[in-house]
């Protein structure tokens, strides 16, 4: 009785530890996966948007009616509908950083996008090159830090689809 | 509740502030659609977000705001008339900055009332 009774705690004991093992891989293995993911998410952001910047650039210091004015502003306007879609999937585990993302993310596409762009009478305003580039470093570096400042908080191990 | 939706109803890509711009500006999705819709009932009307491939922050201002700065109607008025609906949860970012157009317009134009 003694020595079944031995036996099976012995037997539990090592299914939970090599239970325990597994779970512990698989967390681990989890936290690396998903990391990865936002670091695609953030390197794939971070590249439109300084695409969409150059695009702005060049497009504020020519006039609306410029030859290419029009697929230019297209080039903006689609990379920034695309970073829109993508920023919130790196925030998904912190409101409080997706929410400072939405402001800067805001000012950023009116910088680039609001006033009299589309407006066919607009001359060439090179001088709003400082607004535009303020506004995309502004929104990197709030990319950058909150990334990091969500992994100081407990992973969010949902998967979600890049 | 009327519902449009801008890109099956007005386009995919609207750009532009003045009719003088584009057939797809701001002004005439404002004009063309969205006060006929507004003036039609006094009931809600529901602006469907999805499916448009991007929205430019000089579209979003004068057709929503517009309302503010042309037509007479308020922040508040616009709130209880205007419901934004999109499947995809990410669009809610057009939402927050038309209403902040809306927002920045009642100021402007109503400033006393506002402080108070």
């Amino acid at each position: 009785m003694e020595v079944g009774s031995t036996l099976l705690s012995g037997f539990v004991g090592g299914l939970l530890g090599a239970g325990t093992k597994e779970f512990v891989a698989f967390f681990f293995h989890e936290i690396g996966r998903r990391r990865a993911e936002q670091d695609a998410i953030e390197s794939e952001l971070l590249s439109k948007i300084t695409e969409a910047r150059d695009f702005a650039i060049v497009h504020w210091s020519e006039a609306e009616n410029a030859q290419g004015a029009k697929v230019r502003a297209g080039q903006i306007v689609g990379r920034i509908h695309y970073c829109a879609s993508l920023y919130p999937e790196l925030f998904e585990s912190t409101l409080e950083e997706k929410r400072r993302t939405d402001v800067l993310f805001q000012d950023f596409r009116k910088t680039l996008t609001g006033g009299d762009f589309g407006v066919v009478a607009r001359p060439a305003q090179p001088e709003k090159t400082t607004e535009i580039e303020m506004a995309t470093y502004e929104l990197k570096s709030q990319i950058r830090l909150g990334k990091i400042r969500c992994r100081k908080r407990f992973p969010n191990l949902s998967r979600k689809k890049f | 509740m009327k519902t449009i939706n801008i890109a099956r109803e007005f386009s995919r890509h609207p750009i532009g502030r003045f009719l003088a711009d584009s057939d797809t500006s701001g002004q005439a999705f404002r004009e063309q659609l969205l006060l006929p819709a507004l003036r039609d009932s006094d009931g809600v009307v529901a602006i469907i977000l999805d499916e448009v491939a991007g929205l430019p922050s000089s579209f979003m201002d004068e057709a929503f705001a517009g309302l503010v700065r042309y037509e007479g109607y308020t922040a508040p008025e616009l709130r209880r008339r205007l419901k934004f609906e999109y499947a995809q949860k990410w669009r809610e970012t057009y939402e927050g900055e038309i209403w902040g157009y809306i927002e920045d317009e009642e100021n402007e134009q109503r400033p006393v009332a506002m402080a108070m």
